[in-house]
């Protein structure tokens, strides 16, 4: 009987945790410095859609910033982000990563570091 | 001999084909700028042309495709194709001299919104318009092209500054065009900083220079056809997302040659372009 609760108890445990895992999204906020016109900043999109665990990005003109969103429960290697940005033509001034909380969608910073 | 000289003696806008109206897209619309496209990246245009001078003119379509071997070192591919070209009561059309271009970027420095960029410049133009029609399509020789481009490119204000020269070498009708220098100076305008994805609109204004060295047939100078003249241009960037058109007029501001039929009336252009 008590062996049987710890099955149950523990399968729920790894439900759990992957669930939560699943659900967890990764963002980054790139710096990137020569953002002088949207038609050049496509090449910023082309390149940093094929990097791997990519679901989508998002580029601020204003301020100089591209955000790029992991796909759920997956990281993105941030030299890869750094050489796509690089191979666009421009120049990462700092990058962020933030784990998204699954539950509220909110953001805590998880790491930072300036790339400059 | 009489015929094939004066047919020589005209054409100067032809001369100028391939130099005129290509234009990778946030450059300016009848110079050339130091951009360079991403790594792989892969551009095509197509330009609607149209010279008219006091002799001649032309329509023609002009093809192009650019290619990033880097994301500082480019290739261009450009074809000119002549719709119609008029010359002294005569008309052609058909494929002109094509052109294959490199472009170095070797200084870049990024700023947060701008950049300072320079760039190298070479190029070859091959003879696969027919020289021998009249009017003739291409300049039946082998010339060489190279050039430095400088910019500053910010949200607001852009500044392009180039030179260029142009070496022609002799065709199998010892004709050698005369070399040409020329050199622009563009400003742009941008009077709404827009954000990605929405439709960018860049005004630009443009002065234009060629300065030609005299035509040499079997090795004679014909220093009547050296010349040179100064242009004005407005033109418009309208981008957006990956797709960019460029419409543009090119006036004559200063004009000295000792034949008439060199002088230009105007240029005009209309290109679109996307990239992928």
């Amino acid at each position: 009987m008590l062996r049987g609760l710890m099955k149950v108890v523990v399968f729920m445990a790894v439900v759990s945790l992957i669930a939560g895992s699943a659900l967890a999204q990764t963002k980054y906020v790139i710096g990137v410095d020569g953002m002088s016109c949207p038609f050049c900043a496509f090449g910023l999109e082309k390149k940093l859609k094929k990097v791997e665990n990519v679901e989508s990005i998002s580029i601020d003109m204003g301020k100089g910033q591209v955000v790029v969103l992991a796909k759920p429960g997956a990281s993105i290697k941030e030299e890869s982000l750094r050489q796509a940005v690089k191979e666009a033509g421009f120049t990462v001034s700092s990058l962020t990563a933030m784990e998204m909380d699954p539950m509220s969608q909110k953001s805590g910073l998880r790491s930072a570091g300036d790339y400059s | 001999m009489r015929r094939s000289l004066s047919r020589w003696l005209l054409g100067l806008t032809l001369v100028l084909a391939s130099l005129q109206s290509f234009s990778y897209a946030h450059e300016p619309i009848f110079g050339i700028g130091p951009r360079t496209i991403w790594k792989n990246g892969l551009g095509l245009e197509i330009e609607a042309g149209r010279d008219q001078s006091q002799l001649e003119n032309s329509w023609a379509l002009h093809y192009e495709a650019i290619y990033g071997i880097t994301e500082n070192v480019a290739i261009t591919f450009e074809a000119p194709h002549f719709l119609e070209r008029n010359e002294g009561g005569l008309s052609q059309s058909g494929l002109g001299d094509v052109l294959l271009r490199g472009k170095w970027r070797l200084y870049r420095k990024d700023i947060p919104g701008g950049v300072y960029q320079a760039s190298l410049l070479g190029g070859v133009e091959f003879p696969t318009g027919d020289s021998h029609s009249v009017p003739r399509l291409g300049s039946g020789s082998y010339d060489y092209l190279v050039g430095a481009a400088a910019a500053y490119e910010g949200r607001t204000w852009l500044l392009f500054g180039t030179a260029r020269y142009r070496f022609n070498t002799e065709n199998d009708e010892a004709v050698k065009d005369g070399n040409v220098f020329l050199y622009d100076l563009a400003l742009g305008w941008r009077p709404v900083k827009t954000d990605y994805l929405r439709p960018d609109w860049v005004l630009m204004i443009e002065v234009n220079g060629q300065v030609f060295a005299p035509r040499e047939i079997g090795g004679t100078r014909l220093t009547i056809t050296k010349g040179s003249r100064l242009f004005g241009a407005v033109g418009l960037w309208l981008t957006y997302r990956n797709w960019a058109f460029k419409p543009g007029i090119q006036f004559p501001i200063y004009q000295n040659f000792d034949i008439g039929d060199f002088k230009s009336d105007y240029s005009a252009v209309f290109a679109v372009e996307v990239h992928f």
